[in-house]
């Protein structure tokens, strides 16, 4: 069975932005599941049903797992490898001598599940997770410009992680929301007004931004560029 | 705790009592120094250096919405002696300081506990921001401060720290994937 798993930032960004049913209309065109762990889960749904902020945004992604849309992997199952592959990556980059743990167990069960599934992608819309996967490079120059140290990179542990991930095809939920918007899935949102397809396309991509998606200003226009609308 | 993180709480705390201890409190310059102990929180992230951001954020803010020399006088006490306890290694002493203080500044007249008890978030959510900014995950953030990833991510979208990482070229591959997915 094929699969797309996301990990916790592109469902939240999706809700926050009112386009949660978005992933129900996509999966009709999409021979699979979507799926997320169990420990996404939680951050989605059990943690925020504890508080007053947010609770209602879990309903509406429960309901969603309710209704099959969302298929929950219990990352128990795979619980050592997650271990493994969190190990590697907070013993990837150094500081003052430090391992920094950069990244959480969710971010790292999401990834495995990933690999083990095969998943056709995997949408994660939190810079360092991607970062790790896509450009670590990056990651480096990031974490030193802000500590105004030098970082370094264990080498091994660094290519032990990128061996691993290497079959990984990271997206964000503005690509996928930009393919919605191609594929006419967010018509009914069309402005009586000259230009409407790129008002709508912008308003999209910028509450994806304003909602946590790490996508920059640059990216935003170059997507809109693309679009030749 | 490690040397390194006592020696700048210390330095940190020292300075934001002598501008407490001055005529006009500058409370930009105290919000300022609440970040400075975030670069360790990022490397070690110890509770330490994050509970003192929020700690110092909170005082500025407070301060800020309701300026009271009694208050201001009793947090320079609260951070003399903190910083007395960490100079002797008393870390017990330390962290039990620190929670007392955060106690007294919630245990207030009503009328502003609830603006208090947000100033708190607000800054757990501030310092989570900035940790982020640092490049740990926004999940790694939120566990540090004891957030959920909907509170912390609902505000680092409208900072300015996406910008800084671009990657325009690789926008369009993800694009070329997102759309072989779906018919």
């Amino acid at each position: 069975m094929s699969s797309i798993v996301f990990d916790t930032g592109p469902i939240i960004t999706l809700t926050t932005n009112n386009l949660l049913w978005l992933l129900e209309e996509m999966k009709k065109h999409y021979d699979g599941d979507f799926v997320i762990t169990s420990s996404v889960h939680r951050e989605l749904i059990d943690r925020p049903l504890t508080t007053k902020k947010f609770k209602f945004e879990a309903l509406q992604v429960l309901r969603c797992v309710k209704d099959n849309v969302l298929t929950v992997l219990d990352d128990k199952k795979f619980r050592n490898e997650v271990m493994s592959l969190l190990d590697i990556a907070n013993n990837s980059f150094f500081a003052r001598g430090k391992p920094m743990r950069i990244v959480h167990y969710a971010e790292i069960s999401s990834l495995v599940a990933a690999m083990k599934l095969k998943a056709d992608a995997f949408v994660v819309d939190e810079r360092t997770t991607r970062l790790l996967i896509e450009n670590p490079p990056n990651l480096k120059k990031v974490v030193e410009r802000h500590l105004h140290m030098d970082v370094k990179l264990n080498s091994k542990k660094f290519s032990e992680f990128k061996k691993k991930v290497k079959d990984i095809k990271p997206i964000r939920s503005i690509e996928m929301i930009t393919v919605a918007f191609e594929m006419g899935l967010l018509d009914k949102y069309l402005p009586p007004m000259e230009d409407s397809k790129k008002v709508l396309l912008q308003s999209l991509l910028w509450g994806s931004k304003l909602n946590g998606c790490a996508v920059s200003t640059a990216e935003i226009d170059r997507i809109v560029a693309l679009e030749k609308l | 705790m490690e040397n390194i993180v006592k020696k700048d709480i210390i330095n940190t705390l020292q300075k934001v009592k002598k501008i407490l201890d001055s005529e006009n409190p500058d409370i930009a310059e105290i919000k300022e120094l609440s970040n400075h102990t975030i670069h360790n929180a990022s490397i070690y992230q110890d509770e330490d250096s994050v509970s003192v951001a929020i700690l110092i954020y909170a005082i500025s803010k407070i301060i800020e919405r309701n300026e009271n020399r009694q208050f201001e006088k009793n947090m320079a006490s609260h951070i003399k002696n903190i910083c007395d306890d960490l100079s002797k290694d008393n870390i017990g002493g330390y962290k039990h300081r620190v929670s007392q203080v955060f106690k007294e500044i919630t245990k207030t007249e009503s009328k502003i506990k609830r603006f208090i008890e947000e100033v708190i978030r607000q800054a757990q959510i501030k310092k989570g921001s900035k940790i982020f900014e640092h490049g740990i995950s926004i999940a790694r953030a939120s566990e540090m401060l004891g957030l959920s990833q909907w509170e912390l991510m609902f505000y680092v979208g409208k900072t300015s720290i996406s910008d800084k990482t671009s990657d325009e070229e690789r926008t369009q591959k993800r694009l070329a994937i997102a759309r072989g997915l779906f018919k």
